[in-house]
C-alpha cells in the first residue's frame, strides 16, 4: 500500500519534488531524449505559504466516487489510484471532489501522481530535503495524512 | 425471502449492492429495475451523443456482474405499492416480496410542462438510454434540436448535439443560463463560449405550446409570440424524483427525506439516490440534491447501514462540473439568488478565468469558478469544514 505523507509546515517551496516528478517520468517511459511533461504534483501559492498538492493514494479515494467514467480505480497491486486515460473524458468531477487538489486536466485528461508505479517508489519524497513529503510504510502514521473513513471499502477496485 | 431488496439499479442502487457484497458476502440481495439495461452512467449520456464514447463505455458493471456478486436481479418489472408493515412490495406482474430491509434509489424523472409528453415524437428529456437513443435519432447533421432549459444538464446536452454537427437553439426562462448554480458573469462567460461555437441561446423565453408539423418535425410556440422550428425539443427543465408507487411514504411531491443513516420514517426503508431528500450543507435543509457523487456515497452509506453497520452520512453539497468547449466551470455550494443573510462576496476576474468565493456570516458557503479551476476540490473541502463548525455552534 502506497503512502505518501505531506507536512506543510516543512514544505519551502523549493519545487526539488516537481522537477524530480517531470525527471523521473521522462526517463522511466525509456526515452534517451526525453521530452519533458508537466509534473504530476503543484506547489501552489496558499496565503502566505507554499502548498504541496499531491495524490495521497487514498484507501476511499472521493476522486473514484466521483468520475462517471470509471476511469478512477485503485490498482490492487501496487497500492495507488490510477486513472485509466482510455476511458477519461475529462469532465473535471475529480478535480471538483479532491480535497488535496491532487488532478488536474492535462491535454484534456485527468492528470495525478501516479504513485510512480513502474519504478520503486515515489521519487518526489525521495528528493524532498525537509522531509515536507514522505513515503510511510506504518499504516498508522499514513493515516495522518488521508482523509480518513471509517469504512475501508475500496473505489472500483477490479 | 431475500434479506436486502433494492428498487432501482443505476447509481444508487449499483452502490449499494456492492457495499453489501463486500460487508456481507453471501448476503441474499434482490434488485428490481424497472429498465432492461445493466446499469449503466447517465452522465455519460451526453457523451454518447457527442460521439466521444462508445456505448460499451455506459456500463457500469460487467455482463455476469449479477452472477458474481450472487444478487437476484429481476428487470423489467416495477414496484407498484409498498406496505411498510407487513414489510412487503407488490410489482406490477401480481408478484409479492417479503424483506428485511429495503432501499429505494428509483431516481428522477425529467419533468414536462403541462400538455407535453416524451410519448410525442417531437419531444424528449434526458435521463434514460431510450431517451439518449431517441434524441440521437433527431442529432443528424444539419437539423435542428431545441433544448430547452438552461442548467447544467442543458448545457451539456447543448454542447454534445453542437459536436454532432447539430444545429442548436438553447432556449432558457431564466435571465441568464446556469441561473440556480451561477451568476450573470459566470455564466455569459460560458454562454460567450457556447456562441462562439454556434449554439444559438435565447433567455427569457419560455415553450407554450408545440405544434407538430406533417413532416415529423415540429413548430415551438414561445411565450413572446415567435414560432421555433425544430426536428426535436429536449425538455432538460430539471428533475422529480420518482416516488409514484411509494405514496404510502407521503413524499408531498418532495423525495423521501431520509436521516443521517438514510434511514426514511419507515423501519427498514432507506432511500439513495436522487430520490432522498437529504441533508445540504450549505442551505441547511433538506432536499434532493441529484448529483451523481451524492448517489455513489449515499448508496453505499445506506448498503451499509442496511447491514447492521452504523455509517453516518456527512451531508450533501451542491456542486457541478462543466466542460464547454474547453472552458472549465465549477459550482460549489449555494449561490445567493436572494438577499437573506450577510453575504459576503470576493470576486477575481483575469480575462477567461473568473473566480468568485461567497461567504455567509465569514464562512465559506459558496465558490464559482470559470476558466482555471484547479483549486476547486480544495475550496470544497473547505466548504465542508465551515459548514460542520457552523453546524456543531
Amino acid at each position: 500500500m502506497l503512502t505518501l505523507k505531506v507536512d506543510p509546515v516543512k514544505c519551502d517551496g523549493c519545487g526539488r519534488c516537481a522537477v524530480a516528478c517531470q525527471v523521473g517520468h521522462a526517463f522511466s517511459s525509456g526515452g534517451r531524449l526525453p521530452v519533458f511533461a508537466a509534473p504530476l504534483l503543484w506547489i501552489r501559492q496558499s496565503g502566505d505559504s507554499k502548498r504541496i498538492e499531491i495524490c495521497r493514494h487514498c484507501e476511499t479515494p472521493v476522486c473514484a466516487d466521483a468520475c462517471v467514467a470509471g476511469a478512477i480505480y485503485c490498482d490492487a497491486g501496487s497500492g495507488t489510484v490510477q486513472v485509466c486515460a482510455d476511458k477519461c473524458i475529462g469532465c473535471y468531477s475529480c478535480v471538483m471532489d479532491c480535497p488535496f487538489g491532487a488532478l488536474c486536466l492535462q491535454e484534456g485528461l485527468a492528470a495525478k501522481c501516479d504513485g510512480c508505479r513502474d519504478i520503486n517508489g515515489p521519487l518526489c519524497a525521495k528528493h524532498c530535503p525537509t522531509g515536507a513529503l514522505q513515503t510511510a510504510a506504518d499504516s498508522r502514521a499514513a493515516a495522518a495524512s488521508r482523509r480518513r473513513g471509517r469504512l475501508l471499502l475500496t473505489g472500483r477496485a477490479r | 425471502m431475500s434479506k436486502y431488496l433494492i428498487i432501482g439499479y443505476s447509481t444508487a442502487g449499483l452502490s449499494a449492492v456492492r457495499a453489501l457484497t463486500e460487508y456481507e458476502p453471501r448476503a441474499s440481495i434482490t434488485v428490481i429495475s424497472a429498465e432492461r439495461h445493466l446499469p449503466y452512467s447517465r452522465v455519460l449520456l451526453t457523451h454518447f451523443i457527442a460521439g466521444k464514447v462508445q456505448r460499451r463505455d455506459l456500463d457500469l458493471v460487467v455482463p455476469d456482474f449479477s452472477q458474481q456478486a450472487g444478487i437476484t436481479l429481476l428487470q423489467g418489472v416495477r414496484a407498484v405499492h409498498i406496505d411498510p408493515g407487513e414489510k412487503r412490495v407488490m410489482l406490477d406482474n401480481g408478484e409479492r416480496l417479503s424483506y428485511r430491509a429495503l432501499l429505494l434509489s428509483t431516481g428522477s424523472s425529467p419533468i414536462f410542462p403541462e400538455g407535453l409528453t416524451p410519448s410525442d415524437p417531437c419531444v424528449a428529456g434526458l435521463r434514460s438510454l431510450e431517451d439518449c437513443e431517441k434524441i440521437m435519432r433527431h442529432a443528424v447533421p444539419g437539423a435542428a434540436v431545441a433544448v430547452i432549459g438552461g442548467g447544467p444538464v442543458g448545457v451539456k446536452l447543448a454542447c454534445a448535439l453542437r459536436e454532432a454537427g447539430v444545429s442548436v437553439h438553447m432556449l432558457v426562462s431564466s435571465p441568464h443560463l446556469l441561473s440556480q448554480v451561477a451568476d450573470e458573469e459566470a455564466a455569459g462567460m460560458v454562454r460567450k463560449r457556447m456562441e462562439a461555437c454556434g449554439i444559438n441561446i435565447l433567455t427569457g423565453v419560455d415553450v407554450s405550446g408545440l405544434e407538430p408539423d406533417s413532416d415529423g418535425a415540429a413548430t415551438l410556440m414561445l411565450n413572446d409570440g415567435t414560432e421555433l422550428a425544430c426536428s426535436l425539443a429536449v425538455f432538460c427543465k430539471g428533475v422529480r424524483p420518482n416516488t409514484e408507487p411509494l405514496q404510502v411514504l407521503q413524499t408531498r411531491g418532495g423525495g423521501i427525506r431520509v436521516d443521517k443513516f438514510m434511514r426514511s420514517v419507515f423501519e427498514d426503508i432507506y432511500a439513495a439516490g436522487d430520490v432522498a431528500e437529504t441533508f445540504e450543507i450549505t442551505r441547511r435543509q433538506y432536499c434532493t440534491a441529484a448529483i451523481w457523487p451524492h448517489a455513489v456515497r449515499q448508496g453505499r452509506l445506506a448498503g451499509l447501514n442496511m447491514a447492521g453497520c452504523e455509517a453516518p452520512y456527512g451531508g450533501s453539497l451542491f456542486r457541478n462540473a462543466l466542460e464547454v468547449f474547453g472552458l472549465p466551470f465549477i459550482s460549489i455550494g449555494i449561490h445567493p439568488v436572494s438577499s437573506c443573510g450577510n453575504w459576503d462576496m470576493e470576486i477575481c476576474r483575469d480575462g477567461l478565468v473568473y473566480r468568485k468565493l461567497i461567504y455567509r456570516e465569514n464562512s465559506l458557503v459558496g465558490a464559482q469558478l470559470v476558466g482555471r479551476v484547479e483549486e476547486a476540490g480544495a475550496l470544497q473541502a473547505e466548504i465542508r469544514r465551515c459548514a460542520v463548525q457552523d453546524l456543531d455552534e
